[in-house]
């Protein structure tokens, strides 16, 4: 079984650069633009990873991460959250509500994989490309 | 903490987030100041300006940011790859204008927290062909800085109204 990713962005950028980032690793990566979106995919794809925004509309990343925490089958899904602020008050409550770890935008994406490698197996992809990492995604 | 002397330098506030921002996203040489080929680098393609709101208790106030739609599509291909499939259209060059002027919000709002007046972002929103920038209300205070990235201009504006305590 590859590791499911799920990236919840409101920006159609970060999801691409996320996208970009994982392609040559075996997992799949799922999307969605809002909180509401992302407990939507959640339920459906059940994934091992979440990487969260904080700041979106519809619903953002706390409330998200609230609504996850109060599903007992999924409250132990790993997240890391990504913020454009750092030393955010909020990110204490985000700490309180179980996140793995976080890290500010623009991220370095080193930083990012390294945060994921201690969360879920990354192996790199066979250089054949047979698999495609968003194969079995839904279109965003 | 109302004590003007005290209140935050926006000017170079604007100078370190562009800085850092850009350097962390992009990795491009930014010289500050306006340069003259900029001009011709995006006059074709016209302009977009993104603003954040920050409200807080001791400050409330917008960030603007200004930037050629030429360098935001140069940017997204940087950004994303060259696999992207296609020429970034208006709805991803536009969303990039929003994420880029949502981390400078949030690096200005970290520099603000750190000098005692904390605050919240808004959620980014884009016009294109802006019209420039209303004239601020009285008592706004105003930081502003101009640079030139790759052959185009960009522009970070902050407008902040302090409350006293």
């Amino acid at each position: 079984m590859i590791p499911t990713i799920l990236s919840v962005d409101d920006s159609k950028t970060i999801r691409q650069v996320l996208a970009r980032l994982f392609r040559p690793f075996l997992c799949e990566l799922c999307e969605a633009a809002n909180g509401e979106e992302g407990l939507a995919m959640v339920a459906q794809k059940r994934p091992d990873l979440i990487i969260l925004d904080y700041n979106m509309p519809v619903m953002d990343g706390i409330t998200m991460l609230r609504r996850l925490r109060e599903d007992a089958g999924l409250k132990r899904t790993p997240v890391i959250m990504l913020t454009a602020e750092s030393g955010c008050e909020n990110m204490a409550i985000v700490a309180r509500l179980g996140v793995r770890d976080y890290l500010t935008k623009p991220f370095r994406e080193d930083q990012l994989l390294a945060k994921a490698g201690r969360i879920i197996p990354l192996l790199r992809r066979p250089e054949s490309g047979i698999l495609s990492p968003t194969a079995e995604c839904p279109p965003p | 903490m109302s004590s003007a002397s005290l209140k935050p330098d926006l000017q170079r506030l604007g100078r370190e987030a562009l800085c850092e921002v850009l350097g962390a996203l992009l990795d491009f040489p930014l010289t500050e100041g306006r340069s003259a080929r900029e001009t011709d680098a995006e006059s074709p393609d016209g302009r977009l300006q993104g603003t954040v709101k920050l409200t807080g208790p001791h400050v409330s106030g917008t960030v603007h940011l200004q930037l050629s739609r030429a360098f935001a599509r140069h940017a997204v291909v940087h950004l994303v790859g060259a696999t992207h499939p296609r020429p970034p259209g208006d709805a991803e060059v536009q969303d990039f204008a929003g994420e880029l002027c949502n981390m400078l919000a949030g690096r200005v709002a970290a520099q603000l927290r750190s000098q005692g007046y904390p605050c919240e972002l808004g959620v980014p929103e884009v016009v294109r062909e802006p019209p420039g920038l209303p004239e601020p209300e009285p008592g706004t205070e105003r930081g502003r800085t101009d640079w030139t990235c790759q052959g185009h201009r960009l522009a970070l504006e902050m407008r902040l109204r302090y409350q006293p305590t």
